[in-house]
């Protein structure tokens, strides 16, 4: 018998296990049926995206009008369906642009879920309203890009999207279209927002039919600034996740409601007030990141650890407190860019602490020291720009025995750092920016870690192309990969947000020019 | 310790604990409804199974009987993970592809979920890694794609990507 000789639910049974997606592309070139099988199963849909951008690699052809005529072609002949589209850098002022968003939207109206516009121009109202209408079962949209405001036809009654449940605008400052949107969406719970000049005040949100009360994420953004008294008569009681960004300062006020919050984001000014009314209200919280945008002296840091339930920490910004009298039992992840005073004897009472991020630049060695001797937990240890470690820090690293992830951005290690690395379990070792480590350095590394899955060598100077070739036949199993900045991006890398960008002519990525994180 | 027989489809009995035959839902479904639970004398006949098979799926279950039960209906999503799989199934599953496929549909015939994941992740990993021709050849599946739908697909597949989930 062979695999063919299985009923046909079977073999889909089977196909259904290949979880990668470029197994899943290869497995689709088999035959027609699997083809079909592959990219029809309610499993791959909802884990695959069809990017519509304006360029194809295999297509030797530079002008975005003749790669949408080709893949009209080859979507008229496909078997597939797609619940999630994506539009991607599309300028829309193209008339094959336009054609080719209606004909795609036709071809899966009855499955598409999930419909986003990356980046794309000249989009007109009157349109997008009618491609909205063609699609029953939308339940998330997302739109960055600018929309041509247009009139249309007064009679023509806009129909409510009653399915759609999340919706994403960064759409520019004309604030007809959020009106527009808002009045459209009777069942919405998810929102994002991103303006400039903050034409959508918080305030419009609310008052929007009674919107708070059904709403249960949000996420605002814009360089505008807001006084006190424009938070205070808000009511999000049933918002479980906020990501608020804004320029100037954040007031207590906002938080007075918001018992059910689970995950908060705030970039913007933060005092002890909002922390205090933070720690007051929001006891559920789980997720926690404060990145501040003026220099805050924090009086009431330790009132945190009323928030039990917290699992994971980010605080940025905030360069005088101390975490005496500070202690979590849930906390997982931990990123801070000061550690400020007390760090070592907090970090002790942390029994499920896997995840340490520091990216402080004045860390020394002895306190580094400190922290992997009273750590034992730590799965992922990340250190980005402590410029004043060297090896030495690293001396207890083996007092860490479950360490699996070490990142080591621009931290200036010797090329004997391999002699510290005494930890058998490491399987994945980023070094970002090491003008110091050499081909003799990874040699040693091969030899101590034999389950390492991944190295990645990002602006490493110092390495050879044969060095990396030599290590690939001692570690077979082992990724090397070798990486400087304005490469393609590896897919081994898509994880690491931080350190790619994308544009329409790298639509798969690209690794960034510039210092991998955001902040810096 | 109560037992059942089972006979393969080529006749062959096989005196069967109680416990280990649970395993197959299939199995358990068809003792109930025969109320057959307290009845030692009654064959089962298995008409999809040979004795080969019957004899390594018993030999699986023997070793499983002590696992945790999957329930279908507790709205965990399904493990579709390739890499977990034990050593003892590993060496359990170095069979030639006739048993193996004689296994997932004996497997998806009994009911037997965690067997039926344990083959079908086998056969899926066998795929990994693989150009189609490399498939083709291993599967002996013949190719029913002209050059021109083949292309049509890799330009396709150039449109297709991975929805992003967050990693924690």
């Amino acid at each position: 018998m062979d695999l063919e000789g299985l009923p046909p639910e079977l073999v889909w049974h089977i196909l259904d296990n290949l979880t990668d997606l470029r197994d899943r592309k290869n497995a689709s070139l088999v035959c027609k049926s699997w083809n079909w099988m592959l990219f029809n199963s309610p499993v791959a849909l909802c884990s695959i995206r069809l990017r519509v951008c304006p360029k194809v690699a295999s297509l030797d052809r530079t002008d975005a009008e003749e790669v949408f005529n080709r893949m009209s072609d080859v979507m008229v002949c496909s078997k597939r369906n797609y619940i999630n589209v994506e539009f991607f850098h599309v300028n829309f002022e193209r008339p094959m642009a336009r054609e080719l968003l209606f004909f795609m939207v036709q071809l899966c109206c009855d499955t598409i879920e999930n419909l986003v516009f990356t980046n794309c121009h000249g989009l007109r109202r009157s349109e997008l309203w009618q491609v909205l209408e063609l699609l029953p079962k939308l339940t998330d949209l997302t739109i960055s890009g600018g929309i041509y405001y247009d009139e249309f036809d007064n009679d023509a009654e806009v129909t409510e999207l009653k399915k759609l449940e999340s919706l994403s605008l960064d759409i520019g400052d004309d604030c007809r279209l959020y009106q527009d949107f808002l009045t459209i969406t009777p069942n919405l719970s998810k929102f994002s927002v991103r303006t400039i000049h903050g034409c959508v005040d918080l305030r419009d949100v609310v008052l929007t039919r009674c919107f708070s009360h059904q709403l249960d994420t949000l996420s605002f953004s814009t360089n505008r600034c807001f006084n006190q008294s424009e938070f205070s008569d808000m009511n999000f009681t049933h918002l479980t996740k906020l990501d608020l960004k804004i320029s100037g300062s954040v007031w207590p006020q906002l938080f007075k409601q918001m018992k059910l919050l689970t995950e908060l984001q705030i970039e913007a000014g933060i005092n002890d007030e909002v922390i205090a009314a933070i720690c007051a209200t929001s006891l559920k919280l789980r997720k926690l990141s404060l990145l501040c945008s003026g220099f805050v002296e924090c009086k009431k840091f330790n009132m945190l650890t009323r928030l039990e339930n917290l699992e994971d920490l980010q605080i940025r910004g905030i360069y005088k407190f101390s975490w005496r009298h500070v202690t979590f039992s849930k906390l997982r992840r931990l990123h801070v860019d000061n550690v400020a005073t007390d760090f070592t004897n907090f970090l002790k009472e942390l029994p499920t602490l896997k995840i340490l991020e520091i990216h402080d630049t004045k860390l020394k060695n002895e306190q580094l020291i400190k922290f992997t001797l009273n750590a034992p937990t730590i799965e992922r240890l990340e250190l980005a720009f402590c410029n004043k470690l060297s090896d030495k820090a690293f001396k207890h690293l083996a007092d860490m025995p479950d360490l699996e992830e070490l990142r080591l951005w621009a931290i200036n290690v010797s090329k004997t750092i391999d002699e510290r690395m005494l930890c058998p379990k490491l399987k994945k070792v980023i070094f970002y920016f090491n003008d110091n480590i050499e081909d003799s350095t990874l040699e040693a590394l091969a030899a101590k870690l034999p389950h390492l899955r991944l190295l990645v060598l990002y602006d490493c100077y110092r390495i050879t192309p044969q060095g990396v070739t030599n290590l690939r036949k001692t570690m077979p199993t082992c990724n090397v990969l070798e990486l400087y900045r304005g490469d393609e991006l590896p897919p081994a890398l898509v994880a690491e947000r931080q350190i790619y960008y994308r544009n329409a002519e790298f639509p798969n990525g690209v690794l960034k020019q510039e210092l991998p994180f955001q902040w810096y | 310790m109560p037992c059942i027989q089972l006979q393969s489809s080529d006749g062959e009995i096989f005196n069967v604990e109680f416990e280990i035959a649970m395993c197959s839902f299939t199995i358990k479904t068809m003792m109930v409804d025969l109320d057959l639970e307290d009845n030692c004398e009654e064959v089962v006949p298995l008409t999809n199974v040979d004795s080969n098979i019957l004899r390594k799926i018993l030999q699986w279950a023997n070793y499983h009987k002590d696992d945790p039960e999957a329930n279908p209906e507790d709205g965990k999503p399904v493990d579709r993970r390739t890499d977990n799989i034990c050593e003892w199934d590993q060496e359990f599953m170095k069979v030639d592809q006739q048993t193996l496929y004689g296994l997932i549909k004996a497997a998806n015939y009994l009911d037997i979920r965690g067997l039926m994941a344990l083959t079908c992740k086998t056969v899926a990993n066998m795929m990994k890694g693989k150009t189609e021709e490399q498939m083709r050849k291993m599967f002996n599946i013949q190719n029913d794609l002209t050059p021109e739908e083949e292309q049509q697909i890799r330009q396709e597949n150039e449109w297709c990507e991975e929805v992003e989930i967050v990693a924690d």
